[in-house]
């Protein structure tokens, strides 16, 4: 594995391409703490109390950390899951740190009660606008104690007062249609982009994986009809079939994307495995595992399966790409999800009022996205590649 | 001769189902093992030596099947038991090695696992308890450093370190009978010398039969008790090793020791076969190599020679007519 990994960084191109990845993959999981209306750490004197509708709480309080498992804040189960993992993954570097002194159930114990208190913690209370509440207790004289996030704005919260304004230094890439700020929302795009990408492909990869193992493992008849499935649904219309499903369900929702791309998409990986497992299983080892013995199954799933699943990794990320492609498509054309952040329904917008930031913007960023996973996706198959007739010729 | 031999095979036959009908690769296969007795069986490529091996083990898949005969090991009909209780055969009773130790051994799984496993799997042990043998077995079969090495990956060990690898998953449940398939073909020529020392200290440590197959004479003169010769899916000859090299009774045998380097023939010309090994589908009626043996006689065309008791050697058995013929004129 080391090995893999010195050909993909050698690589400068895909280097980059890795890199942009990764910093997709922290954005998205840093997002709420990157902008946020609430402020991290907020302290109001009792003296500007007042019980009025939305005011602000008195005291010491933490609105950006209770408001994380907020189904009013964030009312896409994505974007609670990415901010599962915001909390998650501090406490599970904790947990391993801990692990290497103590015993490993220590650290599991621990990170799973950090899940557990994070998720119970959900809890509701109105979208309030904190920033513009601080500022007026402030011109009021009172002292107040705000920390906010280097962008105030949430991913959902409108300013209906600053509909469609143009780039500025309050909102860098202005606000859409209904005052909402363009930046945050791209942001919080990268979670639904992502999310996507990963949903659909595992869904897809799991089962193209188990049916090729099946086909290439058992041949005879079940070969047969998991072949002509393959080629069935390989003819589908991806993209028809989501815009009819979509069409035709009431809520629309990411959700019934992510389903439609894993039921169409496994024919590809499952042809792949298959091919490969067919080669796999008539290499010696295969031979010599079932000389000892060993029962059928552990044969298929813990010989030869495992031997079969480097080109599966490269048929994946390139699957990913084309999962935030078909996502943005949909949303462009005005069939997303209207509950979650789509970069392509900020470019829907952008067509729509005629600004040519709010087009440039998501475009670019679909476009960087695409290209990175595609060229990631080419230099694993690259690193891949020579590493699979290494072992063949057995130097 | 009083004690049952531990393996012994009778008129296996292995075929390769075709449209055309069934084209034999192994072909009324007789043989037997003693305990502690190593066989060599030799022949040129594609005369069904690795099938052998496999059929033993009832491992070949379709299109090949095994068409009749009876294998017993100890007793026990291999053919006749279900496959539940073959599995259980194979690793612990009989192992096998084979050609390459390059792709024998699975490249995403330790070397280490991959002994535990068939520990784990045949003896039910635990697997610390199975780690804790695997050690030893390094330790046994001479890979240094055996704590660090089980940890390694296949393409991490040398290519003798892995033959030796393979040999100690095969030797891990004390097997009674080792199948060994050109283990040393694939290595160079110390690696091979001192992975032959091993095998031979093994067997006799161990007390197994071993079964060697092997197309190079040179590995059965040193290994070998007894050998039998195969040609095109059928054994032509079977004799102890020093009388077959003294006295070679069928004619592909005597060829096939004037195609091979000798010492003391010094730099005398190699005399190749005439002719070249069919395949299987060509194999012709009658004695198998009659089409290039230079003592061909007419029933050779027709008749299959059965394997006999040789009157020169009585502890030769041969099938060849022209054998039969001058032992009938021989004065008594
Ligand atoms: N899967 C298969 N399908 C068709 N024919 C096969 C198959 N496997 C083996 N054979 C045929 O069976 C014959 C015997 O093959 P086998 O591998 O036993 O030869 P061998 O004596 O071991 O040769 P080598 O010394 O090259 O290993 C060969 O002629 C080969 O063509
Ligand atoms: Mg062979």
């Amino acid at each position: 594995m080391s090995d893999l990994r010195r050909r993909v960084v050698g690589d400068r191109v895909v280097a980059a391409a890795a890199s942009v990845v990764l910093l997709l993959v922290a954005l998205a999981i840093l997002a709420p703490a990157i902008a946020s209306e609430r402020p991290f750490l907020l302290h109001v004197p009792e003296a500007a109390g007042s019980t009025g509708f939305g005011a602000l709480p008195t005291g010491w309080s933490t609105p950006w950390g209770t408001g994380l498992f907020d189904v009013r804040a964030f009312p896409s189960i994505v974007d609670r899951a990415f901010n599962g993992l915001l909390v998650l993954l501090p406490a599970a570097v904790l947990g391993f740190a801990l692990a290497r002194r103590r015993r490993p159930s220590v650290a599991a114990v621990w990170v799973a009660s950090a899940v557990g208190l994070g998720l119970f913690a959900a809890h509701s209370e109105p979208v309030r606008r904190y920033e513009a509440k601080v500022e007026q207790l402030r011109a009021k004289g009172h002292e107040v104690t705000a920390v906010f996030a280097p962008i105030r704005y949430s991913m959902d919260a409108p300013d209906v007062l600053a509909t469609q304004q143009p780039p500025s230094a309050a909102h860098l890439l202005g606000t859409d249609t209904a005052g909402r700020d363009v930046l945050t929302r791209l942001l919080f795009g990268v979670r639904i982009s992502l999310s996507i990408g990963l949903v659909a492909v595992s869904l897809y990869v799991s089962i193209g994986v188990l049916l090729g193992a099946l086909a290439g493992a058992l041949r005879g008849r079940v070969d047969r009809w998991i072949v002509r499935a393959i080629e069935v649904v390989s003819c589908f219309p991806t993209f028809l079939l989501v815009m009819v499903l979509i069409a035709l369900v009431r809520e629309r929702s990411i959700f019934h994307v992510m389903v439609v791309l894993g039921v169409t998409g496994w024919p590809a990986v499952a042809r792949l495995v298959r091919a490969e497992f067919l080669s796999q299983a008539s290499r010696d080892y295969a031979l010599a595992a079932r000389a000892l013995g060993l029962p059928s199954a552990r044969v298929i799933f813990r010989h030869v399966l495992p031997n079969c699943l480097a080109p599966v990794l490269v048929v994946a990320t390139f699957g990913i790409a084309g999962a935030i492609l078909v996502e943005s498509g949909l949303a462009f054309l005005g069939l997303g999800d209207p509950g979650v952040a789509s970069w392509g329904q900020v470019l829907r917008e952008g067509r729509a009022t005629r600004q040519l930031h709010l087009i440039l913007a998501p475009g670019l960023l679909i476009f960087v996205t695409v290209t990175m996973m595609n060229l990631l996706a080419e230099g694993l198959r690259d690193a891949l590649d020579p590493k699979l007739h290494r072992e063949v010729r057995g130097t | 001769m009083s004690d049952p031999p531990l393996l012994d095979v009778r008129a296996l036959a292995t075929v390769l189902r075709t449209e055309d009908g069934p084209v034999p690769v192994v072909d009324g296969v007789s043989l037997s093992i003693r305990r502690g007795e190593t066989l060599a069986v030799v022949g040129e490529s594609g005369c069904g030596k690795s099938m052998l091996a496999l059929s033993l083990l009832r491992l070949v898949d379709p299109p090949l099947a095994i068409a009749g005969g009876e294998v017993r090991l100890d007793g026990d009909d291999l053919l006749a038991l279900p496959e539940a209780r073959m599995r259980s055969v194979r690793g612990r009773r009989i192992a096998m090695v084979f050609q390459e130790p390059m792709t024998a051994l699975n490249p995403v799984l330790t070397v280490g696992e991959q002994v535990d496993e068939v520990i784990v799997r045949h003896e039910k042990a635990s697997r610390r308890e199975a780690r804790r043998r695997t050690v030893a077995l390094f330790e046994e079969v001479g890979i240094p450093d055996p704590a660090r090495r089980v940890d390694e990956y296949p393409h991490q060990l040398s290519g003798g370190l892995r033959q030796r690898v393979v040999l100690a998953i095969a030797l891990a449940c004390g097997p009674s009978l080792l199948i060994a398939d050109e283990p040393t073909t694939a290595l160079d020529v110390t690696i091979q010398a001192q992975v032959l020392d091993l095998l031979r200290r093994l067997q006799a440590e161990r007390e197994m039969a071993v079964l060697l197959i092997t197309h190079d004479l040179g590995v059965v003169a040193e290994v070998a008790h007894r050998v039998a010769v195969m040609y095109a899916g059928r054994i032509v000859e079977e004799a102890p090793v020093r009388t077959l090299f003294e006295a070679p009774a069928h004619p592909y045998t005597r060829a096939l020791f004037r195609s091979m380097p000798s010492v003391e023939r010094g730099r005398g010309r190699l005399e190749a076969i005439r002719g070249t090994v069919p395949a299987p589908a060509d194999w012709p009626p009658g004695c198998r190599f009659h089409p290039r043996c230079g003592e061909a006689r007419p029933e050779c065309a027709t008749d299959v020679p059965p394997l006999r008791p040789w009157a020169e050697r009585a502890e030769t058995r041969v099938a060849c007519f022209a054998r039969d013929a001058a032992d009938a004129e021989a004065p008594r």
